[in-house]
């Protein structure tokens, strides 16, 4: 026997029409807008133009955002609901979840403000250029008020204010970024029923903009010249540690800040860098990484101006710690440490010591004939040559003779 | 069984397996930024077995050359090198140098310093690649000193956290524990005070 899920009554029907934005991309001098739009679905992928809801009564829609053919890096966007209409649950869905990084810290219904920012961007070097299609962002759950108002109201999308910053096509993440530049008013009116009604918005523009964060240039001096560092895929990570931080605190506590970053892959920069004659590396962060150098605290919150404590970490190498102060919204150049920086960190704990051996030992140095490095092994080859071998040895002997000298 | 059940039982199985997969292949990217530099396994707790501990303790000895020995005890782990940090009172111990004891033979020694000003000893030794490696009990290193002590005087020589313990394909230090030992001035030497180096 069939059940009937909606049974409509007279006496049931009190109303309250939902939703529809559109949101249409019309890329004002911006190509890479073209085709964008966010909208509504019912549960089953059925764009919903109004929906009638009883008082009290509560309904759950998908929000979708199309990106036509334009690869995206990250969306923020603010939804306020209006009078009797409240913002009950939300949970983000499979489109969220590619951008790897929430920028709010999730999804959060502000309740005292009526309202849900929904903010993403991705870190990821490798593919975070690439996510565009039909991207099912979250399924918000809003419920009608039990006295509905008689004047009109509005849903209103905003995002932050918009930084026009020109961003070129196939950028590294998170240069392009997506958020709308306007205030677009989704009209709520009272229906002849006593219903509520709400229209859809007018197509209105997105701007894609690069994100008006905080960076750091820095230059380091390397002990041993290796090559590793100037490699566009090896990392260098930078942690920035609350200003209370000691530089002895940062460094017993940068594995913890290195695994944390790992996962957030955030402040994991990935930057090629040029050499002097005197062995340093500079990196200056030319576009397209130059946003890949946008600094958040903990890897989430944006940073105020101040003075933090910073670690800078070429792989394989002991850590630059310095305190300094940073502003925000702005460009930083941070000092160039006094002496190079040790080599010979293979494990990434920032110590050199007998495990950073172990691994040599275990990847073939000693051995009479040393293989070619394996995937695993990349890490003590310091000297980037392909072979864990006694040049290697020679590394990492020097650098825990230095480590020692400079504790 | 109905042919139904039948069927429903082959789907729920097919997606068992297909969770399964998906669950475990999941697993494994999911360390695979973090753990870019960790090309070694971790131990378990209960795999870090190894204990350190000088000898004799307490070291009475007269003002004249004494030696600590640092012991080893393996336990159920086989171990290939050992890193040594020991700190100690430069104004009560003079003279410190440190030699490899006969628990590893052939030992390569990676590291010997001594820091006279602020006390420190960093010694570390290792098998010779692809010597097996070793478990059991035995004299890892002695510590030799000249002793600045008043008869009743007291110093501590102690392990530091840089104190590590290595085996083949073992990421983490395998060490479980470590003690030093009090050294007193004047009374009647203990056993290893004075011993040669050839004696370890």
């Amino acid at each position: 026997m069939k059940t009937k899920l909606f049974k409509k009554t007279p006496a049931n029907l009190f109303i309250l029409l939902l939703a529809l934005f559109t949101f249409c991309s019309m890329g004002i001098g911006r190509v890479n807008a073209q085709g964008m739009s966010l909208y509504f679905t019912d549960s089953n992928a059925n764009p919903e133009n109004s929906l009638e809801l009883n008082p009290g009564q509560q309904v759950s829609l998908d929000l979708y955002l199309t990106t036509g053919t334009t690869n995206i890096d990250g969306y923020d966007m603010t939804i306020k609901a209006p009078n009797d209409l409240s913002i009950k649950a939300v949970s983000e869905d499979s489109g969220a979840q590619q951008f790897n990084d929430p920028l709010s810290g999730n999804a959060n219904i502000d309740i005292a403000g009526n309202s849900l920012r929904l903010a993403r961007i991705t870190t990821d070097t490798q593919n975070g250029a690439n996510i565009q299609g039909n991207l099912k962002l979250a399924t918000i759950t809003f419920m009608a008020g039990n006295s509905p108002a008689s004047s009109s109201e509005a849903i209103i999308l905003t995002g932050p204010v918009p930084n026009n910053s020109p961003c070129s096509p196939n950028l590294a993440p998170p240069c392009k970024f997506l958020r709308p530049n306007n205030r677009v008013p989704a009209v709520v009116s009272q229906s002849n029923t006593g219903s509520f009604e709400v229209v859809s918005s007018p197509a209105l523009p997105y701007t894609i903009v690069s994100p008006n964060d905080t960076f750091l240039n820095f230059s380091l001096p390397l002990a041993d010249m290796s090559p590793r560092v100037y490699r566009k895929t090896n990392p260098v990570t930078v942690c920035v540690f609350d200003h209370t931080y000691s530089i002895a605190k940062a460094s017993q506590e940068f594995p913890d800040c290195r695994d944390a970053l790992a996962e957030q892959t955030h402040n994991t920069i990935y930057v090629p860098g040029s050499i002097t004659n005197d062995g340093t590396a500079t990196f200056n962060m030319p576009s397209p990484y130059f946003d890949l150098g946008q600094m958040e605290k903990d890897g989430k919150t944006p940073i105020a101006s101040g003075a933090y404590t910073i670690a800078v970490k070429p792989q394989g190498y002991l850590a630059y710690i310095l305190t300094a102060t940073i502003s925000a919204q702005t460009l930083n150049t941070l000092p160039t440490p006094a002496s190079p920086l040790i080599a010979g960190d293979i494990n990434g704990d920032n110590s050199i010591d007998i495990m950073d051996y172990n691994i040599l030992d275990t990847c073939g140095f000693g051995a009479i004939n040393p293989q070619p490095v394996t995937p695993d092994c990349q890490a003590a080859d310091l000297d980037n040559d392909d072979l864990v071998d006694g040049i290697d040895f020679n590394i990492w002997d020097r650098g825990i003779q230095s480590a020692l000298n400079n504790p | 069984m109905s042919k139904r059940s039948i069927i429903l039982i082959l789907i729920l199985a097919g997606v068992t397996f297909l969770l399964l997969y998906i669950a475990l292949s999941q697993g494994g990217k999911s360390g695979k930024g973090q753990n870019a530099n960790r090309i070694l396994p971790k131990p378990s707790l209960s795999q870090a077995q190894t204990t350190l501990y000088l000898s004799p303790n307490p070291l009475t000895v007269a003002n004249a050359t004494a030696s600590a020995l640092v012991m080893i005890n393996t336990n159920t782990n086989a171990i290939s090198g050992a890193q040594i940090e020991l700190s100690y009172n430069p104004a009560k111990l003079t003279d410190v140098a440190v030699y490899p004891g006969k628990f590893f033979s052939n030992a390569v020694i990676l590291l010997n310093r001594i820091d006279r000003q602020n006390g420190r000893i960093f010694y570390a030794l290792v098998l010779p690649h692809g010597a097996a490696p070793k478990k059991g009990t035995g004299v890892l290193a002695a510590v030799r000193f000249r002793p600045l002590l008043t008869n009743g005087d007291k110093t501590q020589i102690r392990f530091m956290p840089k104190t590590l313990i290595i085996a083949p394909n073992i990421g983490q230090s395998l060490l479980l524990s470590s003690m030093g030992a009090t050294v007193i001035g004047g009374g009647q030497p203990s056993a290893a005070t004075g011993a040669t180096t050839s004696a370890y």
